[in-house]
This record gives C-alpha cells, sequence and structure tokens, in this order.
C-alpha cells in the first residue's frame, strides 16, 4: 500500500476516534494507567513527537514560568493533534498544549524510555505485535500539525525562531524518511530471500547434474588406470632393463666418438 | 684426453644430479609466523564487501592455445625449452593451474569467511578469453566486483610449464606441493601513491601495476571525457600471461617483516614452493575435515589480510567503488555522492540506494556460499582430493626413487666414467668393453640400476600425466558445464533479482535538494583550466565540495577531491599527481588555496615514508605541525539513521 494511503487511512480512522472521544494523557502515572500496549504507543509518540524540538523552540513556544497555564490544558493528548478539527478552530490552545507536550517529553524524557525498556521487557510478545509504522505516521501527522501551528502564529516573523522550526521540520522529514526506509527495506529484505532461496534451489539441480556426469563408471576407469601405472610387474622390470641397457649401450658410443671421427 | 675425461667426467655428474633432487618445499608459509588478531569493527556501508577474491576457473576454446603458448614463454622459475611448448603435458600443467586455483580459492575464502562478518567476502571466478582486440585476457563470471570492496586479492597457483624439471627448484603445484601467487589491491586513494596495490608477489609486480595504470587512465578518461568506462578488469596473472617482452619495473618494494611499513611500497610475498602436510594429503579422498591448504598457507595469509583491514579505512578505501556501484542505476545520485552532503534528502536517497547495492552483495554473498560448496564439498572437490592424492602418491613414489638414485649414482657414475675412458683408450668393441669392465669393477648392477631408476621415474612422470589427461579433460569440461549453465541461470536470476530491486528503488525515491552540475569546470595553476568538475558548481566552475580532475598537454593527471573555490583547490582535500612516464604518483592531502597546498599538508611519495610538511602557496616551507593536518574525512554524514524509537 502507499504510504500516502495509509496516512489518509490512518487520519480517517483518527478522526473516528475523535468522534469517539478515545482518550489519551501527558501524564506519565496516567499513562501508567493504561494497558502496556497502550502506554508503549503513547509513549513512543511522545517521543517521536519531542524529537528535535530545541530548547529554544520550546521557551519561544511556552516560557518556562508559563507552566501552570501549561498544565491547564494538559488534558489535550498527542492523539488530539491528528484531528483536522482541533488543528482548525483551535490554533492557540494546540500551540500551548504542543509547548507543554514538548516540554514534557524532554523532562521526563529518562523516564519514558525506562518506561518503554520495562514493558518491552515485560511484555516482548506484545511489544513485536505493535505497529511501530503506525505509530510514526501519527507522530509525523502531529509534528506537521504542531510546525504548521508555530508557521501561522506571530513566532513565524521572529527570526531566531525559523532555524529551530526549520530543524524541528528536517527532523519530521527524516521520521518519514526512516519509515519509508524502514518499509522498503522489509520488501527488499523479501525479495533478497527469494532470490536466494532460487539459487540455492537451482544449485542442487548442478550438483545433480554434476555427479551424475562426473560419477561416471568411466571417469572412476581411467581414474584406476592412472594408478595402475605404479604397479610395476615383472614384465615392466623387464622390458625397462632392456630399454635402459640400449640406453647406456647408445650412451657410451655416442660419447666414444671423437677418437672415431 | 685428460680434458676430455674431465668434461665428461662433469657432465655425467651434471646429469646425475639434476636428477636427483626430491621435489621439496618449506614446510610452512612466510605468513605463518603472525600472530592472529581480531578484526576491528569499523563503520561501514552495508553495500561494501570486505574482500574480493578473484581467481581462474574456466577458460574459452579459443583462448587455449594462447593461454597454454603464454604460459610456457613467460614460465616463472626457469626458461622452458621450446620444443616443451607444444607438449601435452605442458598443456596439462596449464590447465591443472586453472582447475587447482579453483580448487584452492576456496580454502581462502572459507578461512576468511569464519574471521570476518557474514557476507563480507566474494568469489569472484574468472573466465579466460581471447579476442584480437584486447589478446589474451579474464572476466569475472558473476556480479561480486561490481560491489564495493575495501580488497581485492587475485588468487592463482604457480606449476612451473615443464614436467622434466618437477623434481628440481621451479616453482611447482603438484601434490603435497603448492605455490600460490598473490595480489591484493584496495582503492587508489588508500596508497595513491602506488595506485593502491598493496601485495604482490614478485614476478606479477610489473604487470600488476601496469595493469593499474590501465585500469587509473581507462576511469580518468571515462571521468574527464564523461564517457562510458572501459574496464579492463584481468587477473593479474593473465595480465602477467599477455605480456611480451616487457621490461621488469622498479618498484618500490618492501618484505612483509621490514621496520618500515609505513613506506609507500608494495610488500612482497616471496614465491614459496610450500609443501603440505603429507600424512593429511594421503588421506585427503577419505576425510578432508582437515585442509592442508589452510595449516600451510591460508591461516597465515589470512591473519595478514585481517591486519591490513585493520589497518585500513574502509570509507576511503570503498568511495569510489560505492560511487561507481551507485552510477550504474542512479546517475543523478552518483554525481551527488562526490560532494559527501549532509543534506536529509540526500541521506535518505543515498540509505535507499545503498540497501539495494546491500541486498546485491548479500545475493552474491550466497552465490559465493554456493560455489564454495559445489567447488570444494561437491563431487569437484572429491575428485581433485582423489587427484591431488594420487600426485601426492607418485611423488613420494618419485621421492623414493630419487633417494635411492643417489645411494646408487655414486658407485655407478666413477664406474661409468672409468668404462667409458678403458673404451676410449681401447677403441675397440667398446660396448663390450664397457660392459666387461663395468662388471670387473663389481658396479654393474649398480649402474643398470640407476639408469632404470631414472628412466623409470622420468616415464612414470609422463605416463601419470598423460594418463591422467583424460581424467583431467573430463574433470575441465565438467567445471566449465557446470560454471557456463550456472553462469546462464545465476546471470538471468541475478538480472531478474536486479530488475525486481530497481522497480522497487524507482518507486521509493524522492528529488533531492542537492544537485551537482554536469557541466562545472575544474582548474589549476600548472595544468590549466580545461578540468571537469563533479560536485557544488557556481557559474559553471567548481565552488564548493567534491571531486575534479585534469589533464595538462604532456599528458600528466591531476586528481583532486575536497572543497573548491571559484574552479581552483581551495580548502580541505586530496590531490593526486600522476606525471606522465613516471612510476608512482605524488599524493598531497591537507590545505589548498588556489589550487595549490597551503598549510600543513601530508605527502606521500612511492618509496618514501609518508611525511607532514608546512607549504605556503605550494612551496614546502619547513616541517608541519601533525596535530594541524586535517586529514580527507571519506565518511558520508550517518548514512544509517538507526531504528525508530521502538
Amino acid at each position: 500500500m502507499n504510504p500516502w494511503q495509509k496516512v489518509i487511512i490512518v487520519v480517517a480512522l483518527f478522526l473516528l476516534a475523535a468522534v469517539s472521544n478515545v482518550s489519551a494523557s501527558t501524564n506519565i502515572e496516567d499513562i501508567n494507567a493504561l494497558p502496556p500496549g497502550e502506554q508503549y504507543r503513547q509513549l513512543s509518540l511522545i517521543l517521536l513527537i519531542s524529537g528535535g524540538a530545541d530548547p529554544a523552540l520550546l521557551d519561544a513556544l511556552a516560557p518556562e514560568d508559563s507552566e501552570g497555564q501549561g498544565r491547564a490544558i494538559s488534558n489535550l493528548s498527542p492523539d488530539d493533534y491528528k484531528t483536522p478539527l482541533i488543528r482548525i478552530v483551535d490554533q492557540e490552545s494546540m500551540l500551548s498544549g504542543a509547548a507543554f507536550l514538548l516540554r514534557f517529553a524532554r523532562e521526563s524524557n529518562d523516564e519514558i524510555q525506562t518506561s518503554l525498556a520495562a514493558i518491552n521487557t515485560e511484555n516482548p510478545v506484545l511489544i513485536s505485535m505493535v505497529d511501530m509504522n503506525a505509530i510514526t505516521e501519527d507522530a509525523i501527522i502531529i509534528r506537521n500539525a504542531i510546525a504548521d501551528a508555530i508557521s501561522y502564529s506571530n513566532l513565524a516573523n521572529d527570526e531566531q525562531i525559523t532555524p529551530h522550526l526549520q530543524n524541528y521540520r528536517t527532523q519530521t522529514i527524516r521520521i518519514r524518511n526512516i519509515l519509508e526506509f524502514e518499509l522498503f527495506d522489509e520488501e527488499l529484505d523479501k525479495l533478497t530471500d527469494e532470490a536466494i532461496l532460487s539459487v540455492g534451489g537451482k544449485l542442487d539441480a548442478y550438483q545433480r547434474m554434476f555427479d551424475e556426469e562426473v560419477n561416471s563408471k568411466d571417469l572412476d576407469r581411467q581414474f584406476d588406470a592412472a594408478k595402475y601405472i605404479f604397479n610395476r610387474t615383472e614384465k615392466f622390470d623387464e622390458k625397462a632393463g632392456i630399454l635402459t641397457e640400449e640406453i647406456m649401450k647408445n650412451v657410451i658410443l655416442s660419447q666414444s666418438k671423437p677418437n672415431n671421427p | 684426453m685428460g680434458v676430455f675425461a674431465a668434461a665428461l667426467l662433469a657432465a655425467v655428474f651434471a646429469v646425475v644430479s639434476g636428477c636427483a633432487g626430491t621435489a621439496q618445499g618449506r614446510g610452512t608459509s612466510v605468513y605463518s609466523s603472525l600472530k592472529t588478531e581480531e578484526v576491528t569493527s569499523q563503520d561501514s556501508s552495508e553495500a561494501s564487501a570486505l574482500v574480493v577474491i578473484r581467481y581462474p576457473a574456466m577458460i574459452h576454446a579459443k583462448a587455449e592455445n594462447l593461454y597454454v603458448s603464454s604460459f610456457a614463454i613467460n614460465a616463472i622459475g626457469g626458461e622452458v625449452p621450446y620444443g616443451v611448448y607444444g607438449n601435452r603435458q605442458t598443456s596439462r600443467v596449464a590447465q591443472s593451474i586453472i582447475e587447482k586455483s579453483s580448487y584452492f580459492a576456496m580454502s581462502l575464502y572459507h578461512e576468511l569467511k569464519g574471521v570476518l562478518p557474514e557476507g563480507s567476502v566474494l568469489l569472484s571466478p574468472h573466465i579466460i578469453e581471447w579476442n584480437k582486440e584486447r589478446n589474451l585476457y579474464s572476466r569475472p563470471i558473476l556480479g561480486a566486483e561490481q560491489i564495493p570492496s575495501v580488497l581485492t586479492i587475485d588468487f592463482n597457483i604457480y606449476s612451473f610449464p615443464d614436467v622434466n624439471k618437477l623434481m628440481d627448484a621451479p616453482p611447482v603445484t603438484f601434490g603435497d606441493l603448492v605455490t600460490p601467487m598473490i595480489v591484493v589491491k584496495s582503492s587508489r586513494w588508500i596508497q595513491p601513491s602506488l595506485g593502491g596495490l598493496l601485495i604482490s608477489s614478485p614476478q606479477l609486480a610489473s604487470s600488476a601495476w601496469r595493469q593499474v595504470r590501465v585500469e587509473t587512465d581507462n576511469s580518468f578518461r571515462s571521468r574527464l571525457d564523461d564517457t562510458p568506462l572501459v574496464s579492463d578488469s584481468s587477473l593479474d596473472f593473465i595480465s602477467f600471461l599477455r605480456e611480451r617482452d616487457e621490461v621488469e619495473l622498479t618498484l618500490p618494494l618492501k618484505g612483509g617483516g621490514d621496520g618500515n611499513q609505513n613506506m609507500a611500497a608494495i610488500e612482497q610475498y616471496s614465491l614459496e614452493k610450500i609443501q603440505m602436510n603429507g600424512e593429511i594429503i594421503s588421506t585427503l579422498p577419505e576425510n578432508h575435515s582437515v585442509d592442508p591448504f589452510v595449516q600451510a598457507f591460508v591461516r597465515g595469509a589470512s591473519t595478514r589480510i585481517v591486519e591490513l583491514l585493520n589497518s585500513l579505512d574502509h570509507e576511503k578505501a570503498t568511495f569510489f567503488a560505492r560511487q561507481a556501484a551507485l552510477e550504474r542505476f542512479d546517475p543523478e545520485l552518483a554525481r551527488v555522492f562526490f560532494v559527501r552532503s549532509s543534506d536529509e534528502s540526500v541521506r535518505a536517497r543515498l540509505q535507499l540506494a545503498e540497501a539495494l547495492v546491500g541486498a546485491e552483495r548479500e545475493f552474491l554473498a550466497a552465490q559465493s556460499d554456493s560455489i564454495y560448496n559445489g567447488t570444494y564439498v561437491g563431487s569437484y572437490g572429491s575428485k581433485m582430493r582423489n587427484i591431488i592424492a594420487a600426485e601426492f602418491r607418485t611423488l613420494e613414489e618419485r621421492r623414493q626413487l630419487a633417494r635411492k638414485q643417489n645411494i646408487t649414482t655414486a658407485v655407478a657414475v666413477i664406474a661409468l666414467a672409468g668404462a667409458v675412458y678403458g673404451a676410449v683408450a681401447s677403441a675397440a668393441s667398446t660396448a663390450a668393453a664397457v660392459t666387461s669392465a663395468a662388471l670387473v669393477a663389481g658396479s654393474g648392477w649398480a649402474l643398470h640400476e640407476t639408469l632404470e631408476t631414472r628412466t623409470e621415474s622420468k616415464e612414470v612422470n609422463r605416463y601419470f600425466l598423460a594418463r591422467m589427461a583424460p581424467a583431467f579433460d573430463r574433470q575441465m569440461s565438467v567445471q566449465m558445464e557446470w560454471l557456463e549453465s550456472k553462469e546462464v541461470i545465476t546471470a538471468r536470476g541475478f538480472a531478474e533479482f536486479r530488475n525486481k530491486t530497481l522497480s522497487l528503488y524507482q518507486s521509493r525515491v524522492r528529488s533531492m535538494q542537492v544537485s551537482a552540475d554536469q557541466q562545472c569546470r575544474f582548474e589549476h595553476p600548472a595544468f590549466g583550466a580545461s578540468g571537469r568538475w563533479y560536485g557544488i558548481c557556481e557559474n559553471g566552475v567548481a565552488s564548493g565540495r567534491g571531486y575534479g580532475l585534469i589533464m595538462n598537454a604532456r599528458g600528466d593527471t591531476l586528481e583532486f577531491i575536497g572543497d573548491t573555490y571559484k574552479g581552483l583547490a581551495s580548502g580541505s582535500g586530496g590531490m593526486i599527481i600522476q606525471r606522465r612516464g613516471q612510476v608512482g604518483a605524488r599524493y598531497y592531502e591537507g590545505e589548498f588555496k588556489h589550487g595549490v597546498p597551503d598549510g600543513v599538508v601530508r605527502i606521500e611519495a612511492p618509496g618514501q615514508v609518508p611525511r607532514t610538511r608546512l607549504y605556503k602557496a605550494g612551496t614546502d616551507i619547513g616541517k608541519g605541525d601533525e596535530a594541524r593536518l586535517q586529514s580527507l574525512n571519506f565518511a558520508l554524514n550517518s548514512i544509517s539513521a538507526g531504528p525508530l524509537a521502538r
């Protein structure tokens, strides 16, 4: 399936999710209360959203002293950013919520990493079934929503913020590229494995052909014959003896000729 | 008369001593004393292999005559009488070189595969061919040489063409005796002054150097004129055989154990006739769990290869080969590759492209495993082991005969000399006189046995090869059938695989934000302004990072990789200058300004230890501070972005 088709499907699904008011959280305790699979999904999502957000960008979004304000809207979960409604209607809430989310991710990074590792250790099978591609696709939508919100706000006019925003966008493109690479690599591995398998099968056929050709009795007879020449029979010695006598005589005769030109 | 007798005695002694050799070799290779070390892991592209082993595997019928005569003409270890050129035995020995090289190359492959990371060792069997334009040449049967590799090893065994000299000193591969030859090369940028030629058997060094020069010139021309590359990737042994009366070049050589290993010189691997363990050889057909060639040569040689791999910068060694690999399917990316850009769009595209080449490497590694299984483990290997064991028995027989001959000869020679003298003096009934004189001397038996032994041992040798000939022929043709059909099928399989992976690649690549103009000028104050630049370009001239080349009217060439400004080398980079007619090139690495070295620069010249010097406007003004040297970094910025937050 084309990645963009996937994105469309994901967006549609999340629209449905928004309608059904499925909640998500940005509080680590709240998240801990969720089932392991969902915990893993939300924590991964938070990490992916926060990557490449420089401290300068965070400060511009919401200075640290306005944290109380951030807390006031902390009930805005990462998943909320995927809804077109919030992106269109409530840009300000989204920006302040994003500031809180990014700061939370930065400050709780170690805790999040530890939680992810623990969930992974405790539920290896379950975690192996988590669809990281879907999480990454969500993260890309959310990151773009946050970056667009900054672009549409007054912050976009601040020249000092522009490179940090660009860096955040570049990081989003990198995440998209990595996602696409993983899908590509998966398909490539499949093709490679198939090709290797087909070569292996064909080589079996060569081996059979080779065995049939080489293990012929004819060849073995020739080989035995070659070895047989070492079996010096009495007759062989006799013939060799006569031959060497003749050679010896001829050598001596030829060497004696100087006196009989 | 006295003079004649003395001359006769000398001649007799010469004949006797000439035949009294026992065909011995060294117990182990010079490399066997090396201390084994672990291969260190280095950052390198997944597209690259570490070692490609090239070896002669088959010969086209059209090339056979020229191959055999070239083999006799360019004999190593002595002159071959003209009469021997057309002998069936000479042809057999020439053929056995191909068969046994195929067989023994497997030992090297298996050993290296065991010590190096999975999928990093590839086999590249060659077919020897002939045509009017290229004369004798070889070409790879499979695609392994299209994969970038840190090292390329040309491997073959050698045997002197004249079988009558088997028991003497010449290099031989027969039975328990084996004479391996190797040439180890890397990228030109690894040892620029010597074109990347690192190790060579001395006999092959001159032709290997000429071959390197041809490849370099072809590659230079192709890039300068932006025309397709005409490549001659013949095995160095075949290049050596092809040559006629070429001059032996005075190349800077160094021994394997020389103290000054930093010197820019070709390490010699002396021609060694190695004697493998006879006990193991004699039981090879029944049990090949212990490979005697590994014990005698391969283990030491692979230790030296690992040492080399640990000492080289893999990114540098594969940079140009990776670029060439990309050029096959993504010319736009190949041009941008020289820029070594850290832009995300380039990184992402490069990651896809390198994964594609990496998949080909994996496929070819699997193919190499299959070749190993077919050649060594399978029926071919089994028959070769039978032949080697039979040869060993022949050789042992001859050694026993030679030893016996040594004892009997001493008495017989005196008797023969005395008898001849007596016969000449009486000038009557010489044959009878000799016989009776010999008998009177009590050494008739000894004389008879000696001559019989001599004759027999020589005949045994001839008989053996003549009788084995049909077996060799059959082995050869089966090997050819096997490889030929394999070539067709695997080539088809490989082509299919490539088509599929390429269409996958094309469906996934995105455009890049960096471009490298196709028509961009590169200049040098002494070489002129006719150079070509592959890299960042402004207003039609080089301006930024990339790779440039230029040739002057004399035919001297200059290559530069690094930073430029207004068409000239400016900033950090590396520059190779090859003067026409000179052996070896001069390499500068460090800082440049207005096209010439300016600042701290490392200089490498053939036969010298690289030095760090301080330059001002192209003039050497004294010793340079090593700590301030800006080494050329070939590493591309984090091609592998690693997994997502998993």
